[in-house]
């Protein structure tokens, strides 16, 4: 396998961490949003709101997985996903588990985090992406070169 | 080779030395602890032996009786002020005795807060229903009618989110920072319960922080029809602790003398401290105005009545602890009591129509005094009427009675006199709602624009308790 074809686990370290990051940050950072909506806004407000705490983390996290890991771990676009997943699904892994502990384990919960790793992986994709785009902005169309006559006979 | 004989060993002898000195010391331990412990069991006894055996050897020519107890100290008002009063407050959810106010939580569900001036606090579970103005207490506030018990299942309390309480269930709280952060626990509880109905909330439920539901509440109030007192199975009636001759316990039968028609709608309340295993019976009374009124329970009498109750309590191995007397009349104390407490009742008194008096005696029972209590209890069950004559309830005089002379003696009774009564039936009916629910609710506020407080001191030097200003409860 060519060395650019290979995934570097060394260099998914830290997008790994950076994910994680971002999904805690996601998480308890809608928690505090939430609390500060239902203080001022009222309990039915806050659990209007309470899908933020699903969406947040996985978008935070693939957000921050992908920009981290794109340069560094992967030459191949597809290999965001083994930058984006893992810590997303460890995340999802801590939610379900408090799930269990506490008695509040549904069956709705275990799509809900199916879904949090789908949408985890569109934005690292979309982030990755973007991130290339940004490094290696189009060059445009090819020089244009003079040529003279002695030089075609040449 | 040099040998050298030794001598032969005996085994028995070597160590003997050890062996009796160890036996000695334990033999002396064992003599030194039995002393101690001895003098320490029966110091008494064993001083008053070694008296007498000196006496005896004539090395002592005293006397060997026992000493005599420390003279105790005579009891000042201090040792008879009531142990709760409120401080002077102005709000008009004060009464002379407590705060009281409610506290609404959600649509149909709120506690009755009441924030003692010792700090405490207790937070009392209802339907919210009959709440006046502002959140203002009144007689209605607390139905009897919604309580379990018997054939009357009571009403739930729903505060949603799958949280149910009991009508009447109470929480008590050694501060009001501990009812604020149960009153957080319970917002952040729902909360947390409204959002696990969403798609997903599992999320937000972790992410918000974890909430236990609140805990139980330590009092619990049941609703026991006197008619049903007179089925041993219902198991109203209040066991005394003694047993009749045939080996049973015997209870009070507060029906006792009192035609069932009488009691019909008459209630014993039923407060159960779940943590303690305390146990609460107050028994409704009403008895007649005039010279020598007692008060009877469950017996129904017309206008110029004494309103009033018996609370019985005992503790979870069913010793009784505590007795509390409580009565409402109209009219003040100006002239004393006694003879002239009939005249207050029926309004020939110097006093004013719309003045209304609560009294409280509260008796702590302990050993020394459990046996003259149970015995007064007792009595009860044997064909005498649960009679509590008015003179008990106010222990202002010595009494031939040892119940009456106990109360005398011990009892603490605040009384309180609400000035310009606007609406008597109310008043009675808001004084008889604390009377059931441990409450100092008034009703102060809607029918009364002033308090005079006063306890009953220490004896004097005429042999009576007079009555004191209470400057702490006004």
């Amino acid at each position: 396998m060519p060395q650019h074809d290979a995934v570097n686990i060394r260099a998914l370290i830290v997008p790994w961490l950076a994910g994680v990051v971002g999904y805690l940050v996601g998480l308890f950072g809608s928690g505090v949003w939430l609390r500060a909506i239902a203080g001022s806004s009222g309990a039915s407000a806050a659990a209007g709101l309470s899908w933020i705490s699903w969406v947040a983390p996985p978008v935070l996290a693939g957000l921050a997985a992908g920009v981290v890991a794109r340069p560094r771990a992967t030459a191949r676009r597809a290999d965001l996903a083994a930058a984006v997943l893992p810590p997303t699904a460890l995340g999802v892994l801590i939610v379900l588990a408090f799930a269990s502990v506490t008695g509040i384990m549904s069956w709705g919960v275990v799509p809900a985090a199916l879904a949090q790793l789908a949408i985890a992986l569109v934005v690292g994709l979309l982030a990755g992406i973007a991130r290339d785009r940004l490094r290696r902005p189009d060059q445009g169309p090819a020089p244009v070169t003079y040529t003279t006559q002695e030089d075609r006979r040449a | 080779m040099l040998t050298v004989e030794r001598p032969p060993v005996t085994w028995g002898d070597r160590g003997a030395s050890t062996l009796e000195t160890l036996g000695v010391v334990i033999v002396a331990a064992l003599l030194v602890t039995g002393a101690v412990v001895g003098v320490a069991a029966y110091p008494g006894s064993i001083s008053s032996a070694l008296c007498r055996f000196a006496a005896a050897a004539g090395l002592s020519p005293g006397s060997c009786d026992a000493a005599a107890p420390e003279a105790v100290a005579p009891k000042t008002d201090e040792d008879f002020r009531p142990p709760v009063c409120m401080l002077e407050e102005t709000s008009e959810q004060y009464s002379a005795e407590v705060k009281v106010w409610f506290f609404s939580f959600g649509e149909n569900s709120g506690f009755i807060v009441q924030e003692f001036s010792d700090g405490t606090v207790r937070a009392t579970a209802t339907d919210g229903a009959s709440v006046g103005a502002g959140g203002a207490i009144t007689s209605k506030t607390f139905d009897a009618g919604k309580l379990g018990g018997g054939d009357n299942a009571g009403v739930d309390i729903d505060l949603g989110g799958g949280l149910k309480f009991s009508y009447g269930d109470t929480w008590e709280f050694e501060s009001a920072d501990q009812w604020k952060d149960m009153k957080g626990q319970l917002d952040d509880y729902l909360l947390q319960q409204e959002m696990l109905k969403q798609e997903g909330g599992a999320f937000a439920v972790m992410a918000m922080g974890w909430e236990d539901p609140p805990k139980p509440a330590q009092v619990s109030y049941t609703k026991l029809e006197l008619e049903a007192a007179l089925n041993a199975s219902a198991g109203l009636r209040e066991p005394t602790g003694t047993l009749g001759d045939d080996g049973k316990e015997t209870f009070i039968d507060p029906n006792v003398g009192v035609t069932l028609e009488a009691s019909a709608g008459a209630a014993v309340i039923l407060e159960t401290n779940h943590e303690t295993g305390e146990q609460s019976w107050t028994f409704e009374l009403t008895g007649s105005g005039s010279v020598g009124a007692e008060a009877v329970v469950g017996q129904v009498q017309a206008e110029g009545e004494i309103q009033g109750a018996l609370t019985v309590t005992r503790n979870k191995k069913g010793e009784l602890t505590q007795i509390v007397m409580q009565t409402s009349h109209e009219g003040g104390f100006a002239g004393g009591f006694g003879n002239d407490t009939s005249e207050n009742v029926s309004g020939s008194g110097d006093h004013t129509e719309t003045d209304s008096t609560v009294t409280t005696t509260t008796l702590d029972v302990t050993d020394s005094n459990r046996s003259t209590v149970e015995d007064w209890l007792g009595a009860r069950s044997t064909g005498a009427t649960l009679a509590l004559p008015f003179a008990a309830a106010v222990p202002d005089s010595p009494s031939d009675d040892p119940f009456q002379q106990l109360l005398y003696e011990q009892a603490r009774t605040s009384a309180i006199t609400y000035h310009n009564v606007s609406d008597k039936w109310e008043f009675e009916a808001a004084v008889k709602k604390g009377w059931q629910f441990g409450m100092a609710i008034s009703g102060e506020t809607a029918t009364s624009s002033a308090t005079d407080a006063n306890f009953l001191g220490a004896p004097g030097t005429d042999g009576t308790r007079s009555l004191i200003p209470d400057s702490t409860c006004k």
